[in-house]
């Protein structure tokens, strides 16, 4: 059971477990590829590893120590010593051998490192990168599997005297069996006097193994806010609630603490749109455990909380808690809800006008014969169950290549937010019968065209596709559970439900397919079915406002006004149409479709607006890596802002950090040069630069400053106490005490 | 023509038939090469023939134990640590095969090589309930070194003169039939 889940963790790389840290570098890498274009960036990269590879080998690390398993060795990231070490052990290890995290779970034991010999350091201290979850002989352990590097900061005591370091590196490596292991390394850093530290080519990679230490200022985003006993008719679980500042990909918490204790990979559940996590792991006592050992309840744990490339440390004492309700129903429970809330979808506002549409469409047509209405709701079903299922396979091919996924993504896309709410307005406009123009087929299908001819049976599909995407942006009720619960699994059991929200979002098609009299046996059309359109062309217009509030948030107010009084004075030209004459009708149709054109623009204009109104557009200098040493030595402070206009997160920073309170004060500051490096398309220069600090993908900040030359970087979700903290440790003084 | 065409792949493949016979039929665990049955569970034993330099180690009074101890059985040396989890695995079938054969000329030797030594072995053994085990120790590995151990679980197997007969690193259901027969092997024809 347990092994199948590993092989499917290792396939796609937002589960736990083997290989899961090899692929959050390789979803780092890919995600850099993806945006940055293939060329520039990833091509920069490899090249400028591999010209300074040789070189930097005889320097800044120690020959590699092979044992039987693999080999090891320790690198710096500087070739010099000035004052602050950051060092790595760096293990290639055999496919399959595991080595241990600091707490090895049920078997095992750590890396440990005696410094005898070793001359002018001090304060050598390993730092544990997110492990991963093995099990070996049914005993749950925490570690690493093939590369690793365990960061080591310390401290070089003398500063006009050479480090000289000597390491015993004892640990233990697993697989069937299990060998320990003690490897005798020495690494020689001279020293930097009064010169500056120069970088190594393993800084980098070191930089990769820091960032996956998990933070312990909760500076990601993360939070645990309770961690709670629960007793329960079979016994114990461990729940623990976590807060993100952004959706949850797939939670996972490493417990220690409970000695006596043992906690397997938890169940999670997501609520509040993602944002709110409930862990739960069923405790038992380890094989280890002795009877006397403290009890769980009222103790400190330290949690581990790990997300995606994300991962936090805190400690805190349990409570006695409740289970949250309806937490964890079983597979089948899961599939029934993605059913119902499917089913639920089609009274959804955004996806109530198309099935009413529909029935329109067949009661305009005056009822008729059942085989033609039959065939077009089959192929509506068809259409929507299609639509499911290409959206899962997208979401499966997105979260395999380690994009951030989530129900309606497609609306983080302003463009489409667009080409939707124009559809949805000319949708009115039809309604109210404002326009006469037949729509393309392929939406005027939507509009229930239910012609007897074959290709009728096509528009259909095509309408049940439209109503699908339609749907996507719509939470239903039990539509989250079913969802958030498919996308922290595998690519099974998301087409499972996928496949279960679209049969159940077609109920109401099949329904009517079954029993075409439900929609013959309407009344005849007449006056009553003017009033029904124009009362569904109001809805259509509230969804199209729906749509226009999400294209506020994701472009810009400006953006969505400017949207909206197009698609007022298209509806308004329409209507006009019909009062002119015959021979001008046309120019008013021209004048539609020229304002559809326009609307396409909304992104732009709506970027260009924020950027005047919201950017401090002044204060931002151009980016030029080459001038910070020299700004530095200046006494300047330098913020660099790696943005895009794609970077959702960028844009978060933004709106909430950068361009408020105190972090706006300090980029005003004539002290500090703010640079930002657009990298909205492939810049090679920017991708350098990024993987120079083992970045490949954005949002990503670093300040420079007199104490910090090389720069101190910023968690990719920026927060305005760390980035006061950051200005004030790059500076070596109180920056604001003077300023503003 | 056509018969003599076929003349050397017909060669080809009777020469290589004749090599897998030979292979199989040569090789060690066979039936036909005399020695103990070697499959199964206990697949990966390797039989030795060599005369021992095992150091002493330390029981759980302190005293000290060698293999000197046990002239005159067949002893099976098994090294195991708390940290090592195919050992932890092991060793309860390692516990029921010392309640069946133990006796005259037989006995298993648990030896752990935790660095922590009693204090962690001891509690860490009851918990496990292998009381037809006694605890020996060697945390600081003289003697896991001293027979060449370096990888865990390892089991070593000492004939009644105390000479190793061979050994198996890794973990084994030590109780299976086919761990048994090799065991009960060199009891009835090391003597």
């Amino acid at each position: 059971m347990r092994r199948a889940e590993w092989d499917e963790a290792s396939e796609f790389p937002y589960k736990q477990g083997m290989g899961s840290l090899f692929c959050t570098l390789r979803r780092h890498f890919r995600r850099g590829l993806a945006f940055a274009g293939p060329g520039a960036i990833g091509l920069g990269a490899v090249i400028g590893v591999l010209l300074s590879a040789p070189a930097a080998a005889q320097t800044a690390a120690s020959p590699w120590v092979d044992y039987d398993q693999g080999r090891a060795r320790l690198v710096s990231a500087t070739e010099n010593a000035a004052g602050e070490l950051v060092l790595g052990l760096q293990y290639q290890i055999a496919q399959g051998w595991e080595i241990y995290w600091r707490s090895p779970g049920e078997a095992g034991f750590p890396t440990t490192i005696v410094w005898d010999g070793s001359d002018n350091i001090a304060d050598a201290a390993l730092q544990w990168p997110r492990p991963d979850r093995f099990e070996i002989f049914e005993l749950e352990t925490y570690g690493y599997k093939n590369d690793v590097v365990l960061p080591i900061a310390a401290r070089q005591l003398r500063s006009a005297d050479a480090v000289a370091i000597r390491a015993e590196v004892n640990f233990l490596t697993c697989e069937e069996i299990c060998v320990p292991h003690t490897l005798n390394m020495s690494l020689d850093l001279p020293a930097a006097g009064s010169g500056r530290p120069i970088i190594s080519a393993h800084a980098p990679l070191i930089n990769q193994y820091r960032s996956l230490v998990p933070s312990r200022d909760g500076g990601l985003g993360l939070t645990v806010e309770r961690a709670e006993v629960v007793n329960t008719d079979d016994g114990q679980l461990l729940q623990i609630v976590a807060r993100s500042q952004t959706p949850f990909v797939a939670p996972d918490v490493y417990v220690e603490g409970g000695e006596a204790f043992v906690f397997s990979k938890p169940n999670f559940r997501l609520t509040d749109d993602g944002k709110r996590a409930v862990l739960q792991t069923r405790i038992s006592r380890t094989v280890l455990a002795s009877k006397d050992a403290p009890p769980l309840l009222g103790g400190d744990l330290t949690l581990t909380l790990v997300d995606g490339t994300r991962a936090v440390e805190q400690t805190l004492a349990t409570t006695l808690g409740q289970a949250e309700a309806g937490s964890f129903l079983p597979f089948v429970a899961i599939l029934a809800l993605a059913v119902l809330g499917g089913l639920i979808l089609n009274v959804m506002p955004c996806v109530l006008p198309v099935l009413s549409i529909k029935l329109l469409g067949v009661v305009s047509h005056g009822g008729g014969a059942t085989g033609p209405v039959r065939r077009s709701f089959i192929a509506s079903a068809a259409g929507i169950v299609f639509a499911f299922m290409v959206l899962a396979g997208v979401l499966i091919a997105l979260r395999a290549s380690g994009a951030a996924i989530g129900w309606g993504i497609q609306f983080q896309q302003p463009l489409f937010i667009v080409v939707m709410t124009v559809i949805v307005t000319l949708f009115a406009a039809n309604m109210w019968g404002l326009f006469e123009i037949r729509l393309p087929a392929w939406i005027a299908g939507g509009a229930g065209r239910v012609a007897p001819e074959p290709h009728g049976t096509r528009s259909s599909f095509a309408s049940g596709v439209f109503a699908t995407v339609l749907a996507t942006p719509c939470s239903a009720p039990f539509l989250g559970t079913a969802v958030g619960f498919a996308l922290a699994r595998g690519p099974v059991e998301i087409l499972a439900i996928f496949l279960a929200l679209g049969l159940g979002m077609s109920v109401p098609f099949l329904l009517v397919a079954a029993v075409p009299r439900l929609a013959t046996k309407l009344p005849r059309p007449g006056r009553w079915m003017v009033v029904v359109k124009n009362i569904l062309g109001l809805v259509l217009i509230g969804t199209a406002v729906w749509l226009l509030s999400i294209l506020a948030f994701q472009v810009s107010p400006t953006g969505a006004y400017f949207l909206a009084a197009l698609m007022a004075l298209t509806v308004a030209v329409l209507f006009v149409r019909r009062r002119l004459p015959v021979g001008l009708r046309p120019f008013a149709a021209g004048a539609v479709v020229l304002l559809a054109v326009l609307s396409f623009a909304t992104p732009q204009v709506g970027n260009a607006v924020t950027r005047a109104a919201e950017n401090d557009d002044e204060i931002w200098q151009l980016f030029d890596p080459d001038a910070i040493p020299q700004l530095v030595a200046d006494g300047k402070i330098v913020f660099v802002d790696v943005t895009a206009e794609w970077c959702i997160t960028c844009l978060v920073n933004k709106r909430l950090v950068l361009t408020r309170g105190t972090a706006r004060d300090l980029l005003h500051d004539p002290n500090v040069v703010a640079m930002r490096a657009d990298w909205t398309n492939p810049d090679e220069r920017i991708g350098q630069y990024l993987a120079s600090f083992g970045r490949f993908g954005i949002p990503f900040n670093v300040v420079y400053g007199p104490v910090a030359p090389n720069g101190l970087t910023l968690p990719e979700l920026l927060q305005e106490s760390v980035v006061v903290e950051t200005f004030l440790q790059a500076s070596g003084r109180n920056l604001l005490a003077g300023g503003s | 023509m056509a018969i003599k065409k076929l003349v050397w792949p017909a060669a080809g493949i009777l020469a290589a038939a004749v090599a897998v016979v030979l292979f199989v039929g040569l090789k060690p665990g066979s039936e036909n090469s005399g020695g103990p049955r070697i499959e199964g569970q206990v697949q990966n034993f390797s039989v030795a023939n060599r005369p021992t330099e095992a150091t002493a180690w330390r029981d759980g009074q302190g005293g000290k134990v060698s293999l000197a101890d046990f002239s005159g059985k067949v002893v099976m040396v098994n090294f195991w640590a708390t940290w090592c989890a195919p050992c932890v695995r092991e060793l309860p079938s390692i516990n029921r095969l010392q309640a069946e054969l133990a006796g005259d000329d037989f006995t298993v030797v648990a030896i752990n090589i935790d660095t922590g030594g009693e204090a962690v072995a001891a509690p860490f053994a009851k918990r496990l309930e292998i009381a037809n085990l006694a605890l020996y120790l060697d945390p600081r590995g003289t003697t896991s070194r001293s027979m060449g151990v370096n990888v865990m679980p390892t089991t070593v197997v000492f004939d009644r003169a105390g000479n190793e007969v061979g050994r198996l690193e890794g973990g084994a259901e030590w109780d299976s039939p086919e761990a048994v027969a090799l065991l009960r092997w060199f009891i009835d024809n090391k003597s």
